[in-house]
């Protein structure tokens, strides 16, 4: 899901305020590299969580619900936001309906906080897939 | 006090569905001798081996008559006939819900097309398993109450399924051999 993610987010943002790395959110000296180099997004590795869906007789046979979600992270300066933004995240939220991935469902949404002098946008894409 | 354990690993409570050869449902319409030991027998060649089932409800509503006296201050009853009938719901797995139509045992027809033909089957519910020792009831009757559907919210085809039970139930015991 992280590939497909990346693969249509580098070209989307391309001529955006918010550029998308290929790095994974690895920390320099302690500090994320999304905090070291504002205005670029870094997608993290996906997870996976597994539940069942519908029970059945016998139980190998249940019907499962699996959920892969995947993060991605960006600053922008507190004091002086990046023009351009709002349209940014309009991109971020049409990655989620890319056709690359065929699933059931999809969510996507976003939460920001502020730290110090920098704003933190968490980045959350939601896959379900029914098996 | 023991209960009935319906999903151990490898053996779990079973609906088995066989076409009805004109004669009384019998073990042997649903399995074959198997081995080890306890004796773990084989579904046979062209029974449904139902997959996918939620639940499985056994009904034996055993109807009454009532009626008063003077001379007793409750009513009175007598049981008489029964209406017997298996009840269930199921995820449709479409091999064994549509069949192939290669044929004319139970697993060619397939579910639906038994119910759409009114084609008498006979049932076999195993309540824990097919292993020596285990308890199942079995008999005749005919598919009704498909309804396969699916929604938005569970986008898997799901359907209920009843068998309208013709005559009675019968509770046997898996023995070491089926004969």
């Amino acid at each position: 899901m992280r590939t497909e993610i990346l693969t249509y987010l580098k070209t989307a943002l391309a001529s955006a305020s918010i550029k998308c790395s290929q790095e994974l959110p690895w920390e320099d000296s302690k500090d994320a590299l999304y905090v070291k180099n504002m205005k670029t997004l870094y997608i993290d590795n996906g997870f996976t969580t597994q539940t069942v869906k519908i029970p059945v007789l016998p139980p190998s046979e249940d019907v499962m619900e699996t959920i892969t979600t995947v993060r991605g992270y960006f600053t922008v300066d507190a004091k002086s936001q990046p023009s351009g933004l709002e349209q940014a995240m309009s991109i971020l939220a049409s990655a989620r309906d890319i056709t690359t991935i065929s699933v059931a469902g999809r969510e996507y949404s976003y939460s920001t906080d502020i730290v110090g002098d920098t704003v933190l946008y968490t980045i959350e894409y939601r896959f379900v897939s029914i098996t | 006090m023991a209960y009935i354990n319906a999903a151990t690993s490898g053996n779990f409570a079973r609906m088995l569905i066989s076409v009805n050869d004109g004669s009384t449902a019998s073990l042997a319409d649903f399995l074959t001798t198997g081995s080890g030991t306890p004796v773990l027998h084989t579904v046979d060649a062209g029974v449904i081996d139902t997959p996918a089932l939620q639940d499985i409800t056994i009904t034996n509503n055993a109807n009454t008559f009532r009626w008063r006296q003077l001379d007793v201050l409750s009513e009175k009853v007598i049981s008489t006939v029964s209406t017997n009938s298996i009840a269930g719901n199921l995820v449709v797995d479409p091999a064994t819900f549509f069949g192939d139509d290669s044929g004319s045992l139970a697993l060619d027809k397939g579910i639906f097309n038994l119910s759409n033909e009114k084609t008498k089957i006979d049932f076999l519910i195993a309540l824990e398993g097919i292993t020596q020792g285990d308890r199942v009831v079995y008999g005749s009757g005919y598919i009704t109450n498909l309804a396969p559907a699916v929604s938005a919210d569970s986008p898997v085809w799901v359907s209920p399924i009843t068998i309208e039970v013709d005559g009675d139930f019968t509770v046997a015991i898996l023995g070491a051999t089926i004969s």
